[in-house]
């Protein structure tokens, strides 16, 4: 058993606790590898003006009482 | 009440909080400026991380010149807290792209304020483990609604 489809098809068949359990075994991992930040995000200049036009649309909202 | 608090990058997160200390207002002309405008008199405090600092820098030379100055009097009025990478919380759900942001503000923050929709409020809803998330804009209405809005 290798695959992610693999696993997950075996997983369907532990009962309810043991499904549990693995849950909190992988989020118990993945907690654990929490500590690397990510490098800064390079956020394309079209989101960013996106966001700023967005940003303006709300306050005028906002100022127009909604 | 924990420190209400705000994260700023390119129309990214904000966090406020509440005290008193009334001034004259100038709105600019989203809500964001008027979050930075409006922090004195409202008492919130606008908090960052290390990491959304960076994201700032790494993504201003984006915008027009000016914003470089505009930034350089912002960035003062931001608390800088230390980034958290870890929650004493499993996550069922990948935030491995937002995941500074969001531990970060759920450790230090009321509410997490940003304009990216589709990575936050879109995929998590309007809250992540009783942080709210919401637009500055909804932000401002919501304290207006609320009647803790000054202006």
């Amino acid at each position: 058993m290798s695959t992610l489809a693999e696993i997950e098809q075996a997983a369907e068949t532990l009962p309810p606790e043991q499904q549990q359990e693995l849950l909190l075994f992988l989020a118990t991992r993945l907690h654990g590898r929490g500590g690397a930040l990510p490098p800064p995000r390079d956020i394309p200049r079209e989101q960013i003006e996106k966001w700023i036009a967005d940003d303006e649309a709300g306050h005028r909202r906002f100022l127009a009482g909604a | 009440m924990r420190p209400a608090t705000g994260v700023s990058s390119p129309g990214r997160e904000a966090f406020p909080r509440y005290q008193r200390a009334p001034r004259r207002l100038r709105i600019g002309k989203g809500s964001s400026r008027a979050l930075f405008d409006g922090a004195v008199a409202q008492g919130w405090e606008l908090l960052a991380s290390p990491w959304v600092l960076g994201e700032t820098i790494r993504n201003l030379p984006k915008l027009p010149p000016s914003a470089t100055g505009e930034w350089s009097r912002l960035r003062p009025m931001l608390t800088v807290v230390d980034d958290v990478l870890s929650l004493d919380r499993p996550l069922v759900f990948a935030v491995s792209k937002d995941k500074p942001v969001l531990l970060t503000a759920l450790a230090s923050a009321n509410v997490l304020l940003t304009l990216d929709h589709a990575d936050f409020t879109g995929r998590l809803g309007s809250q992540f483990y009783g942080l709210p998330l919401m637009a500055p804009s909804e932000f401002l209405a919501n304290e207006r609604r609320t009647g803790r809005l000054l202006w």
